[in-house]
């Protein structure tokens, strides 16, 4: 058992258990807490897979910008103290049985499958060839994500503003 | 593949000194100090202002907007770190690609300034 | 690297894109006061700049740019017709329909969204590659969430638009993931490597997955289309969005999810003998089922409904399933069938939302306002029976072609199941007839509960004339509808 091993059991047990306690707890920036737990571990397992640069992302946009996003979002609804979901669990409990099933399906698949070894470079400049390959070969998703942003920007000040009539 | 995650070591190191950090300093205060049993101690200023309101109240939406747009902004930011990384290789034509990607979210930003979005009520 | 690629064949995006920014610069310009309604009309401009640029595109043959992240094939030249053709049709419907309370402040924001979907839109008929597949996607969906929810005064319109959001992320994501798989046992992106890899894979294990991966990314498409396993919330939204809104989701988001998954199915399906493989006749016999019960559910359901928004709603789920049953097939016509029917639906949509949006004029879309518009104004009833009539798919319009087409394609699949959901077809369409004849009986046959008169306004009539003078055109020259160049 090497350290990679290790490593990959406590993220992969790290990401689990916080998108576990993300159902589990009530409070919902406890919730959102534990979201931030699997978002690093997450962030964790892009390393073990030698991706630095989505490990970067990761952190920076998830448990950075969308924490924070929802953590205003939190903040902006009417506090009512004793919330809580107590309606929603009567429909909890048979929720399980299609999960199995599908895991059940997935794991078969994933199971049967062996990788084909091929000899994968490890990425020491791996953000150099992610630029690389956006600005030749995948230049115009590059651009319409540019678009996106931008319909996403207006959107959201169309939504979000509030107006003074 | 050793080597590189030899490197990492010591971001590890760093993560375990900093869990440690908190840890043990709040558990050595609590060692060496004194056990009290006054009610006051848990008051968050102990000689200020009694609290009366519940820390948690509703921010304004605005708050909400400027979060928005910091994350958009953000997500812009991503795609600059492997233009910068990987300028030498790609020349001139990636350069104009980023001065449309940026052209488009610096409209956003101008947008933004004129419906009034930025200033603070 | 070197760039010189043909970029001429993206001239009608471009253009797009260029009014979008035109659009966008001249409202932070212009000051206040100066009046935005024409910017409708610049709009349109730029859809028919785009459409003349892309008609003299059409003589190309397969062109494609950057690793296939761009291409021009024929598939890419029906479907952009048909996108153009019904986004110019939607932006006509927009300029000229009563905008809602309050909306007159984003007059820019709102054509500069539906040009953005548009593009999007474009975008996914000519790509060859999962990643601009997937963005021109988010494209058009998160235009289409802010367009649901603009009219953020009505609480109506926010509950809609908060469903359509939480659906619209839930299968998003699912699509994703069903990507990630295919990205995963493929490693590559690009669909023409990827069906290469999916011909030669001789794993039984390996086609599994590629099966799971692609059920995922149905699952998640069919939010789109609103087909059975994401359709539950049609109906809300389509209801609480304003009507031209609704006009674009039923029309133009559905296509638009549909050619995308037509796009995968028809590059990596086509060349591939896998009819005689189990997993990919499992997965074609669950379309085929998935699209039976989304056409038995839209029309059982659309039966009882009182508000015609929500009928239409239901009746698009049902749509969904027709041309489901279409793509599913995977026969000889069904490029065509399916190609056909996409047009006329898109047309007959628009049309029949756009009379709906004219009268009900922002309220609520109740059948009771339906009720003698023959006695009242006689041209709007008679323009909706034609576009009814067509969505029953009744000669002498389209929609009988269009209908026709799809019944022979599934026919031609040739195993029982294809048989089933043929029948099925024929029997929920019958069933249709109920709730389309319903609201024309109560048009022609009742008396109207308030004397009013619906003014004519210029583009709306355009816009019908131009619906209306296609649906018969396309119906009784069925072939004129399909050119050489698709």
């Amino acid at each position: 058992m090497n350290g990679e091993v290790i490593f990959f059991v406590l993220f992969s047990l790290g990401a689990i258990i916080g998108a576990v306690f993300v159902l589990v707890f009530r409070k919902a920036v406890y919730a959102l807490l534990s979201a931030v737990l699997t978002f690093v571990s997450m962030s964790g397992l892009y390393i073990l897979l030698t991706a630095e640069f989505v490990a970067g992302v990761q952190l920076l946009i998830y448990s950075g910008a969308i924490t924070i996003l929802m953590l205003f979002a939190i903040m902006l609804t009417k506090q009512k103290t004793g919330t809580t979901r107590k309606r929603m669990i009567r429909f909890q409990w048979p929720v399980i049985i299609p999960i199995v099933l599908l895991m059940i399906i997935i794991f078969y698949g994933i199971h049967k499958v062996t990788p084909p070894r091929k000899p994968v470079s490890y990425g020491k400049n791996n953000t150099e060839q992610i630029g690389e390959l956006i600005f030749t070969q995948y230049m115009i998703p590059f651009e319409m994500i540019s678009v996106l942003l931008l319909a996403a920007l207006i959107g959201a000040i169309i939504l979000a503003k509030k107006e003074n009539t | 593949m050793n080597s590189f995650y030899n490197s990492y070591l010591l971001i590890i190191t760093f993560f375990i000194i900093a869990l440690s950090l908190p840890i043990l300093s709040l558990s050595i205060g609590k060692w060496l100090r004194p056990p009290s049993k006054e009610g006051g101690r848990g008051v968050s200023y102990e000689s200020g202002i009694e609290p009366f309101h519940d820390s948690r109240i509703q921010f304004s939406p605005q708050y909400y907007l400027f979060a928005l747009l910091f994350v958009i902004f953000d997500i812009e930011v991503i795609f600059l770190f492997p233009w910068a990384v990987a300028y030498g290789k790609l020349g001139m034509f990636a350069l104009i690609e980023m001065l449309i990607f940026t052209f488009m979210l610096c409209f956003g930003l101008i947008y933004a300034w004129k419906k009034k979005v930025l200033e603070w009520m | 690297m070197d760039f010189s690629y043909e970029w001429h064949v993206m001239t009608p995006e471009f253009s797009i894109l260029m009014t979008i920014i035109l659009i966008g610069i001249l409202d932070v310009l212009l000051p206040k006061k100066i009046d935005r309604k024409w910017f409708g009309w610049l709009a349109v401009g730029g859809t028919f700049l785009s459409f003349g640029l892309f008609l003299t595109l059409l003589p190309l043959d397969r062109t494609s740019i950057l690793f296939d992240t761009f291409i021009f094939d024929s598939f890419a030249k029906g479907f952009k017709f048909i996108l153009l053709f019904g986004g110019t049709l939607l932006l006509l419907l927009a300029v000229g329909s009563k905008k809602e309370q309050g909306m007159e402040k984003y007059e820019m924001e709102f054509y500069v969204l539906l040009l953005t979907a548009l593009f999007g839109g474009m975008m996914i008929t000519s790509s060859n590659d999962l990643i601009t597949l997937f963005i021109g996607l988010e494209l058009v969906s998160v235009s289409s969430y802010v367009l649901v929810g603009m009219n953020k005064w009505s609480k109506k319109t926010n509950r809609a638009a908060l469903t359509f959001l939480m659906n619209g992320s839930l299968a998003t994501a699912i699509t994703l993931f069903g990507m990630s798989y295919l990205y995963g046992i493929a490693g590559t992106t690009q669909l023409q490597t990827f069906l290469q890899h999916f011909s030669e894979v001789s794993n039984p294990a390996t086609r599994y997955l590629y099966i799971i991966g692609f059920c995922f990314l149905f699952i998640g498409l069919s939010f789109k289309w609103t087909t059975m396993p994401f359709s539950l919330w049609a109906p809300d939204v389509y209801e609480g969005a304003q009507t031209i809104v609704t006009a674009f989701l039923s029309a133009f988001s559905k296509i638009i999810g549909l050619i995308m998954f037509f796009r995968l199915i028809f590059t990596v399906f086509s060349e591939t003998v896998l009819d005689q493989h189990v997993m990919f006749s499992i997965f074609q016999n669950s379309l085929l089922i998935l699209a039976l019960l989304s056409m038995t559910f839209g029309n059982m359901m659309a039966i009882g409904q009182r508000n015609v928004k929500r009928l239409l709603a239901y009746s698009s789920i049902a749509h969904g399933g027709y041309m489901l049953a279409g793509i599913a097939s995977f026969s000889a016509h069904s490029m065509e069938a399916v190609t056909y029917y996409f047009l006329v639906y898109s047309l007959i949509t628009i049309g029949a939302f756009t009379i709906v949006s004219y009268i009900t004029d922002g309220n609520e879309a109740d059948e009771q306002t339906f009720t003698g518009l023959f006695k009242t104004t006689p041209l709007l009833a008679i323009s909706l029976t034609i576009f009814f009539i067509s969505l029953a798919g009744l000669p002498p319009t389209a929609g009988f072609i269009g209908k026709w087409k799809l019944l022979i394609s599934i026919i031609d699949g040739g195993s029982p199941i294809h048989y089933v959901t043929a029948i099925g077809m024929i029997g929920m369409t019958i069933v249709s007839y109920a709730y389309y004849f319903r609201i024309m009986a109560s048009m022609y046959f009742q008396y109207p509960n308030k004397e009013e008169k619906f003014s004519v306004r210029l583009p709306l009539v355009i816009l019908l004339f131009l619906c209306i003078a296609v649906t018969f055109l396309i119906g009784l020259l069925p072939n004129f509808g399909t050119p050489t160049w698709i």
